[in-house]
């Protein structure tokens, strides 16, 4: 069924809050489908059902008066009802960072993202920062605070197991967060157009296991990494 | 009347010819040689992990900003002839800026004023062409796989840096020469310049990261004379 | 009103014109129209060669297109990542300013509007020819893009800044710099309409026209001009500011300078939002006419419907941030615009309802128009849905840039003006023209299209939710894609398929201007004041005086009369005289 099952073509979610983002997605996909088939079987039982015929007159009616208040109200209510499913879930992911000692710069630039960790300093954006091109690396199970800002032009990280996306706009440092629920190797486009190197401007994020993050940050950040 | 006419054309002609023709090659000229050398340890070279494109780039690649040979021979550094005039040389074929396995090459081109320079693109992926110069215009063009040969052309004396965006550790440099008298240091850090009119010059070698520095020099026809150079960081 | 002496001397008159003033630079609404419409026609040729481009180099990457190695000689054909993103650029901005506009607005705003109310011409008729030549001139400017050095706009419709602000950012030069001016410069003309349609709908009414008996298409119009009255000049403005950042310096957007990036994206949509709407008004007042007509009934909820567009004209001012709630504007704004957002689907839900209401009960003749008209309220409804899962602020951060929101767009401007303008061509043809259009070529082209738009479409939502970004050069680029690359083979070959089904339309619409069976004054039997004029009406539209109106437009079926029909100026035994408004 999954052809027939939208949710079926989204990409994996290994992200905490995607779960949410999913839900409210899956309640809006339910209700559009049986919206639009409501509307359609009536729309095509009325083309059959009163197309022309010989002796037939139409109704002469200009309308009722009750089905417009009840067709006016219902719709307002589901969609005052979804607005209020969102604003949860958008303010725990936006507005709600959390606090986290695994902050990483993400700068987009035409067309490579890089990425910075703080150096022994433990201060991100001085000069002993350490440096990567197109790859981050972060523990699974720990929310990870994403610094994000560009150098020439508006780019967007996106990445879509995560279910994470935030503009990076030149002049400005914008926060994001996710929380990893399982390791693994996640494809990170740009989503926004940013030149014509767009397309195949690409980075990755890796999710280790908390052992094989500490490896990974012994031999790259100099360090365990972060205190968990 | 007219014989004076004819005499005084004459040696009007004669003259031009002693001012205006340009000096038989290789009769007056001397050679310059020497080394570029650098002062102290030289850091190692900055190696970037190649996280794009990997079957074209490989799987890192060192950063050619300070290429200091076993002998501590500075490479890539240009030497010229401060103040000499032109006419800028004519190449023999045309300058080719290559950018196979995603490195410029060579890291340091010197293109006459006025020619075209053809910039290649074996490595079936995208690349682009980014420059940045105040005197010439900039250009920023892509040059994806299917473009294996692109055409610029610089007129004005610049040193101009390249870089390409889709891989950030691509970078290299154009220079464009307005006389004939460049050269680029090998990995000994070695240099010759020939054909250099005798007399007094100021000779400058500038490299990326170390500078500028000018010596003076006076050069003797027919003849070799040495320059060395130590820069330092 | 003009006295009928004055009718004569102004028709003798314009006898005496040559040829310049009668079809270049005349001030007959009904030549402006059909020079709107022949404007658009011919740009929607060339949005459409675009759009086939695009979907070339997405379906089968990096190869060459056939037939374009004459223009592409240095890569024998294929189309570099440069220029694709000039493709979909200058595909979204020919069709939305150069197609929709000058047809649904520019061409049936200017032939109905007078038509339907009862008036020998615009307000302003100097006015009005300057609008079409203005949006002419603005068209030129347009394409002339194409043809200077660094190749034309390709920053996107939206024209993101600072990726269009700097032009070694895309390595654009003249090319953006001409779609910043060719958009001033249709601002300005599409103000200059606005003041006409705006003027005329309120001054220039014939007696007995009062508000609440002006057809929907009227109205919708007239809402549509005043949208545009208020966001072209911020279209304009912005486009000047962007000029001025590109070629003197200025830093409005570049945060170098102390500029705003996210102010680009503010001004540009408190325009664009209600731009969408202009887009979309006239189709649904089309829609509502034809449906009205071929239904043989009242449209149902008239008063709803009118108070549906005023509602949606004072919303769409406070919409625009959904289409920043992952720019880095502040997510608190963001609530206040899921908000709005989901409020302003229910004017539309209450149009389709209306809709629908219509139908029931009716007696309805599947002609062209009428096919049209249907698909566009089935397509509409499908553009109107998929808009909710936008609306919401955690979904749409999924969603937002991918190919979700290129499915929703198309089936909305495709799926709703598009059909509307193929709905207004073929309803209003024999009056424009004086001929009638082919039906069984209408129904070739119908059909063939209908399908061919879903197919082409519908799959576009299964990418977007597979995470595909919008305007991206080569989806195999990207290891999570490539499962999805058969959907977009699919995609490709159903809409060079729907390319196709257009050759009966452009063969229909130029062998019927020709050669078409001539059409009388009322073919549709319907109930609207053009239908009283001769088709194609003359200059200045009725002969000695212009039609009093004593009923709505749309009293079909009605018990007063045999017909099923019942024009607004038929005057019955009782029926109350048009003196004054009432």
């Amino acid at each position: 069924m999954k052809w027939f099952y939208w949710t079926g073509w989204l990409p994996e979610n290994v992200s905490t809050y995607g779960r949410d983002i999913d839900f409210v997605y899956e309640v809006i996909y339910w209700i559009t489908a049986v919206t639009f088939i409501l509307v359609a079987i009536t729309m095509i039982t009325f083309i059959v059902k009163y197309r022309h015929r010989e002796g037939r007159r139409a109704i002469y009616s200009h309308g009722n008066t009750t089905l417009e208040i009840v067709w006016t109200i219902v719709p307002t209510l589901i969609l005052v009802v979804l607005t209020i499913l969102s604003v949860p879930t958008w303010a725990r992911i936006k507005n709600q960072i959390p606090q986290s000692d695994l902050k990483i710069k993400v700068m987009g630039k035409q067309f490579n993202w890089e990425v910075s960790y703080s150096g022994p300093d433990g201060k991100l954006g001085t000069e002993d920062d350490i440096k990567f091109d197109n790859e981050i690396h972060v523990p699974v199970g720990k929310p990870v605070v994403l610094v994000l800002t560009a150098k020439d032009v508006i780019h967007s990280v996106f990445l879509p197991n995560l279910r994470f996306k935030q503009d990076a706009v030149p002049g400005r440092e914008i926060l994001g967060w996710f929380e990893a629920t399982k390791p693994g190797k996640y494809e990170m486009p740009c989503a926004e157009l940013c030149g014509f190197g767009h397309s195949g401007m690409k980075g990755w994020l890796y999710v280790h296991t908390p052992e094989e993050y500490a490896k990974w940050a012994r031999e790259y950040l100099g360090s365990e990494g972060t205190k968990s | 009347m007219r014989s004076l006419i004819v005499i005084v054309t004459i040696l009007a002609g004669l003259l031009g010819l002693v001012l205006w023709a340009p000096a038989p090659a290789g009769a007056q000229g001397g050679t310059l040689v020497g080394e570029v050398k650098f002062a102290g340890t030289p850091p190692p070279p900055k190696v970037t992990k190649v996280n794009k494109d990997n079957e074209a780039c490989g799987a890192e690649k060192k950063s050619e900003e300070l290429v200091v040979g076993p002998a501590k021979g500075v490479r890539w550094a240009v030497v010229s002839v401060a103040g000499a005039k032109g006419p800028a040389p004519k190449a023999e074929k045309k300058p080719v800026l290559d950018q196979k396995t995603c490195q410029f090459s060579p890291h340091v081109l010197l293109v006459p004023a006025g020619a075209e320079v053809d910039i290649l693109n074996p490595d079936g992926v995208l690349h682009n062409i980014h420059t940045f110069s105040k005197v010439n215009p900039s250009i920023n063009k892509a040059q994806p796989k299917f473009k294996k040969v692109m055409t610029e052309k610089f007129e004005k004396p610049e040193i101009i840096r390249v870089q390409c965006d889709a891989h950030s550790w691509m970078a290299g440099w154009v220079v464009v020469q307005e006389h004939p008298y460049y050269a680029v240091t090998d990995v000994e850090g070695s240099f010759r310049i020939t054909n250099v009119p005798a007399g007094k010059h100021k000779v400058e070698v500038w490299h990326e990261t170390l500078g500028k520095q000018t010596k003076e020099v006076e050069v003797k026809a027919g003849a070799e004379t040495k320059v060395a150079f130590e820069l330092k960081k | 009103m003009s006295h009928p002496g004055a009718v004569t001397h102004e028709a003798h008159a314009h006898h005496e014109l040559g040829f310049l003033r009668t079809y270049v630079f005349s001030t007959d609404h009904k030549m402006i129209a059909r020079q709107f419409l022949f404007l658009g026609l011919f740009m929607m040729v060339i949005g459409g060669i675009l759009a086939l481009l695009v979907r070339w180099q997405l379906a089968w990457p990096e190869t060459p297109v056939p037939g374009l190695r004459p223009f592409l000689p240095e890569t024998e054909g294929v189309i570099p990542p440069e220029t694709y993103n000039m493709l979909f650029t200058m595909h979204a901005t020919i069709m939305i300013f150069f197609v929709i506009m000058p047809i649904l607005v520019g061409s049936f705003g200017n032939f109905l509007i007078p038509l339907m109310l009862g008036a020998r011409d615009m307000a302003f008729p100097k006015l009005n020819m300057l609008s079409f030549w203005v949006g002419a001139v603005a068209g030129a400017v347009m394409l002339a893009g194409f043809f200077v050095q660094g190749g034309h706009a390709a920053a996107g419709w939206t024209s993101y800044a600072p990726l269009a602000a700097v032009p070694s950012y895309t390595g654009t030069n003249w090319g953006q710099n001409l779609w910043c001016l060719s958009l001033i410069i249709l601002s300005a003309s599409s103000m200059m309409g606005a003041i006409n349609y705006i003027t005329t709908a309120i001054n220039m009414r014939a007696p007995g026209m009062t508000f609440f008996r002006m057809p929907l298409v009227v109205w919708s119009l007239f809402i549509t001009a005043i949208l545009a009255l208020l966001a072209l000049p911020i279209l304009g403005s912005a486009a000047a500011l962007l000029l001025f950042d590109r070629t003197l310096g200025t830093h409005w957007f570049r945060p170098e300078g102390g500029g705003e990036p996210l102010l680009w994206q503010h001004l540009f949509w408190f325009f664009g939002h209600p731009e969408v709407y202009i887009l979309i008004l006239p189709a649904m007042g089309v829609a509502s006419d034809v449906l009205s007509t071929f239904s043989r009934k009242p449209i149902f909820g008239y008063r709803a419907m009118v108070y549906s567009l005023i509602a949606i004209c004072f919303l769409s001012w406070i919409v625009y941030g959904h289409h920043m709630f992952v720019s880095g504007m502040d997510p608190r704004v963001g609530i206040a615009f899921t908000l709005t957002t989901m409020v302003i689907a229910v004017p539309s839900a209450i149009k389709t309802f209306n809709w629908l209401g219509t139908l029931w009960g009716g007696n309805i003749r599947f002609t062209v128009p009428m096919l049209n008209a249907l698909a566009f309220v089935g397509m509409f409804v499908i553009g109107g849905l998929s808009g909710i899962f936008m609306a919401s602020t955690p979904v749409d951060i999924f969603i937002q840039d991918t190919y979700f929101i290129v499915a929703h767009i198309h089936y909305v401007v495709f799926g709703g003006s598009v059909f509307g303008i193929f709905a207004a061509i073929y309803y209003w043809f024999p009056k424009m023209f004086g001929r009638k259009m082919n039906t069984f070529l209408g129904h070739l082209h119908f059909w063939p299209t209908f399908v061919f738009y879903n197919l082409t479409f519908f799959p576009m939502h299964v990418l977007g939710v597979g995470g595909m970004m919008r305007r991206i050069y080569n989806p195999t680029q990207y290891e999570f894609l490539q499962p999805l690359q058969p959907i977009n083979v699919f995609i490709t070959v159903s809409a060079l398929l729907l390319a196709l089904a257009q050759i009966p339309f452009v063969i229909n619409f130029f062998w019927s201007l020709f050669a078409g069976p001539k059409a009388e004054p009322n073919p549709w039997r319907a109930n609207t004041l053009e239908w009283t004029a001769p088709s194609p009406p003359p200059h200045l539209n009725w002969g000695a005086s212009i039609p009093t109106v004593y009923r709505g437009p749309y009293e079909y079926s009605s018990p007063e009369v045999q017909e099923d029909f019942l024009p607004q100026t038929r005057p019955l035994a009782g029926a109350r005289a048009g003196t004054g408004h009432h």
